[in-house]
């Protein structure tokens, strides 16, 4: 649905973004993760015609915004932390202002449709100005869908927002991405975006270091596995009989537990368990250490911004 | 009707008129209004006063208060719109809407300063009344309305350009003032030079129209005056709807007039907001958008001076002024179109990342490509071939000296190419405020010789030096005259516009070189960039271990930044 090749772009002497070739596949929701300053905002406002590229091509459902910016529009919604609204409109005002602004007929129903799907129908007729931020920011995305597009480019979304907000983003989100919209969103808050996205890409000093879905991602990166074992005092028997193990590297003791690296086969786990029951380690418990999107990124990054 | 469909237009309506400002602005002008006819009332019968047709004299000064309210009420609204947009955020969004920044603009140009247009609007009625009284002819209170719409629409659209290039909120007044005040000067150079010609001006200058509108359409100039008797000598002018503006020879009636300039001035202004809502990046106008301004402004420049170019040259009289006006006027739309058509410093640096080692000249004289990001200078050439072809016309058919009106024409294309080339160079030298430095670059030449020459107590060499001071010498004769001139043994007529040819070539030199150096960095960094990977991956490799082809890995999956000419994919080539 979105495809970028050797996007770049520079501001003055510096390049923001570097070389990016991004493919987020239909009806998904494509994490775009990175430091502050990765040019994760760039690239969107490249994606959303905002911002001219210094060099490199986009293609969002195969038009480019350099040729055909009106018709990218179409297909584009985007939402920045900023939201964007008139806080001197009433709720619905500021949706039919958009509906005909996007050459859509700003119907009665299709605003009370949208407004239910952000939950705001309740606020039809309060001015935008009074809405508190996690509403502004629903209100926000009603403005970024009302017309209906197939593309939707949020831009730190949750920033600012309460856990109970979040939790709301992140359902619309899946009820959007159901419905067959295709979503980029950004953010460097990794742990809103692990529950739901199907693909992530991973950016940092304006390059793309990484694609794919968090799991590909993790066993294309992984050079070993992390292991846990729980163990009865005294831990320093486990220790001890770990140190025979060559497959074992990097073992330490956190808070309860044990922790270390294994470059071996997962085949090779019950060996290396039969291994400490022999030595007499009372074993409570001894399994691999469940990695998520923020593994990911710390054994991605290097921390660096530009 | 069409208004209230445009989207935009209806927001600024339901933005700025609701009930409680619309109770207060109606009450405001019916204040306004009513309280005028009231005191004018109260004057007409106090003993003693003058009879004075009060409902004309009221008509009068009602069509100057609503000019005044969508002149200064609305033009400060107007420059409020797209900062005001900017400051909230909005600005984005409303690039992002399908319904095009033409659209855009028409509904802000419309609906910006709705406000002042409502105290504009409490007035009709109120103007209407003289003519219901039948004090002035129908046509008038028709016109009177027409020439306070079309001039609050010209209004707005000066504020919305300045709007639409200020950065900041507080600027953008600034600007509108400023701009405001160069249609002044410029209309004030062409008419000046003139001999004063009134119908000049008011074809350049819509404000200036409009004080002549106003001033023809007084009731008070074609009848007694309202507060005592005509002055001796007074020959009232006629009628607005006679009174003509010459066009080509053709009497133009001045109302045809006012709404033609104003139109030609609004599309303009209004072709730069929307290219400023397209993206604000881009040049000011596009290329084609400035050769059409060009094109008609021209038209419109040779038509005014169409008669007085064709007179017959009258014995001890110098005629050479209506083209020196020309050339003089030439030289500012020249200049202004320097500005507007060159990009920013970061597209510049972009299409110099498009491009390799030794495409210096390719990228300096490119006229466009599919990114709207090339330099100005080709498409300036044109414009100035355009303007020599016109002028070298006007020199044949005038009968006037050709060498003189050459020499002037090689100055003015020269003084063009070479802002041009100076703009380019200032927005590749910085990365910021380029086009700022030009200008302050352009008005110090233009200004700081003549003090110091004034100072000096030697005027004479301002012909030497200063392009305007040039024309004014060229329209008076006095080139081969000045005493400088006698004892130095030189001819003034040609020493500056060779000189400025010269420095023209320079700064086009300096500006290629100055891209050539740009190009000849970024091959460095590239290349110092590829070295640094291999030895990276070298390095790696050579280190082994489970860390180290893990750092291979992500260097493997960032991918080293391709050289342009390779690996692009097809279509993003800049075309042609």
């Amino acid at each position: 649905m979105i495809e970028t090749f050797g996007l770049t772009r520079k501001y003055g002497k510096l390049t923001a973004v570097r070389n990016v070739d991004l493919h987020v596949p239909e009806k998904t929701i494509y994490g775009f993760i990175g430091p502050n300053g990765a040019g994760k905002t760039t690239t969107l406002r490249m994606l959303g015609t905002l911002l001219r590229p210094t060099d490199g091509r986009i293609l969002v459902d195969g038009l480019d915004p350099a040729d055909d910016p009106a018709g990218v529009r179409r297909r584009i919604g985007f939402l920045s932390d900023t939201f964007g609204l008139y806080d001197d409109l009433l709720v619905w005002e500021y949706l039919e202002y958009f509906c005909g602004a996007h050459n859509v007929e700003p119907t009665t129903e299709k605003i009370d449709t949208i407004l239910h799907l952000v939950q705001l129908y309740h606020k039809r007729d309060e001015y935008v100005g009074r809405l508190s931020r996690g509403m502004r920011q629903r209100l926000g995305i009603a403005r970024a869908i009302v017309y209906e597009p197939r593309v939707l480019l949020l831009d730190e979304p949750a920033s600012g927002l309460d856990p109970i907000a979040r939790i709301a983003l992140r359902d619309l989100l899946k009820t959007l991405r159901d419905r067959g919209t295709t979503i980029l969103v950004s953010s460097h808050i990794l742990t809103e975006l692990s529950d739901f996205c199907d693909t992530v890409g991973v950016m940092e000093l304006g390059r793309l270091i990484a694609q794919g879905s968090i799991k590909e991602i993790l066993e294309q990166t992984r050079t070993q596995m992390r292991l846990v074992l729980e163990v009865l005092e005294p831990k320093a028997k486990a220790v001890e009989a770990l140190a025979d193990v060559p497959q074992v590297v990097d073992v330490a003791v956190v808070k309860e537990h044990i922790e270390m690296g294994f470059t071996g086969k997962r085949e090779d786990l019950p060996a290396v368990h039969k291994k400490l029951v022999e030595a007499g380690v009372p074993v409570v418990a001894f399994y691999p250490k469940p990695e998520n999107l923020e593994d990911l990124f710390l054994r991605l990054s290097t921390g660096a911004t530009n | 009707m069409l208004a209230f469909a445009n989207p935009e237009f209806k927001r600024l309506l339901r933005s700025k008129l609701r009930s409680r400002t619309v109770a207060v602005h109606v009450a405001i002008g019916v204040f306004i209004y009513g309280g005028l006819l009231g005191l004018m009332y109260m004057i007409k019968q106090f003993p003693g006063t003058p009879a004075f047709p009060l409902l004309q004299t009221f008509f009068q000064i009602s069509v100057g208060i609503q000019l005044a309210v969508v002149t200064f009420y609305g033009v400060t609204q107007a420059a409020q719109n797209i900062a005001l947009e900017r400051e909230r955020a909005t600005y984005d969004f409303q690039r992002l809407v399908t319904m095009g920044p033409w659209r855009l603009a028409l509904g802000k140009l419309l609906g910006c300063a709705a406000e002042a247009w409502l105290i504009a609007l409490v007035g009709v009625p109120f103007l209407l009344l003289p003519a219901l009284a039948q004090q002035i002819p129908f046509w008038m209170f028709l016109e009177a309305v027409a020439v306070v719409f079309v001039f609050g629409c010209f209004v707005n659209a000066v504020g919305l350009t300045a709007s639409a290039i200020a950065t900041k909120l507080p600027q953008a007044n600034g600007l509108a003032f400023l701009l405001g005040l160069s249609f002044f000067f410029f209309s004030g150079m062409v008419s000046g030079a003139a001999g004063g010609a009134i119908t000049l001006a008011s074809a350049w200058n819509p404000i200036v129209l409009l004080y002549e509108w106003v001033t023809f359409l007084s009731p008070a100039t074609q009848g007694p005056m309202p507060f005592g008797p005509m002055p001796p000598g007074f020959v009232p002018p006629p009628p607005a709807g006679l009174a003509t503006v010459k066009f080509f020879s053709m009497g133009m009636p001045l109302f045809a007039g006012f709404l033609v300039m104003n139109a030609v001035w609004i599309t303009i202004l209004y072709a730069i907001v929307a290219r400023r809502l397209t993206d604000p990046e881009l040049s000011f106008l596009s290329i084609g958008h400035g050769a059409i301004a060009f094109g008609v402004l021209e038209f419109l420049l040779v038509g005014s001076l169409w008669d007085r170019l064709l007179l017959a040259p009258v014995a001890g009289m110098n005629m050479s002024l209506p083209l020196a006006v020309f050339h003089g006027a030439s030289a500012v739309i020249l200049c202004a179109l320097a500005f507007a058509l060159t990009p920013s410093a970061d597209l510049l640096r972009g299409r110099l990342h498009r491009a390799t080692r030794n495409q210096h000249w390719a990228v300096f004289l490119e006229l466009r490509n599919r990114l709207q990001d090339s330099p100005p200078v080709r498409a300036m050439i044109l414009l100035v071939i355009g303007y020599v072809l016109v002028a070298l016309g006007l020199t044949v058919l005038s009968e006037l000296p050709a060498d003189r009106s050459i020499a002037a024409i090689a100055l003015v294309a020269a003084f063009a190419l070479g802002l041009t080339a100076l703009l380019l160079y200032l927005q590749a030298l910085t990365d910021k405020g380029g086009l700022k430095a030009g200008a302050g670059l352009l008005v110090a030449w233009l200004i700081v010789p003549v003090v110091i020459l004034l100072v000096l107590e030697r005027p004479d060499y301002l012909y030497f030096l200063n392009p305007v001071a040039y024309m004014i010498g060229y329209a008076d004769g006095d080139l081969q005259r000045s005493e400088t001139h006698r004892a130095l043994k030189v001819d003034a007529t040609w020493l500056q516009p060779l000189a400025t040819a010269v420095v023209a070539g320079l700064l086009c030199m300096l500006a290629a070189l100055r891209l050539r150096f740009l190009l000849d960095i970024q091959e460095a960094e590239r290349r110092q960039e590829q070295i640094d990977e291999e030895d990276r991956y070298l390095q790696l490799k050579q280190a082994g271990g489970a860390a180290a082809m893990l750092a291979a890995a992500r260097a493997a999956l960032a991918a080293p930044p391709q050289p342009p000419a390779e690996g692009r994919p097809p279509g993003s080539e800049p075309a042609e």
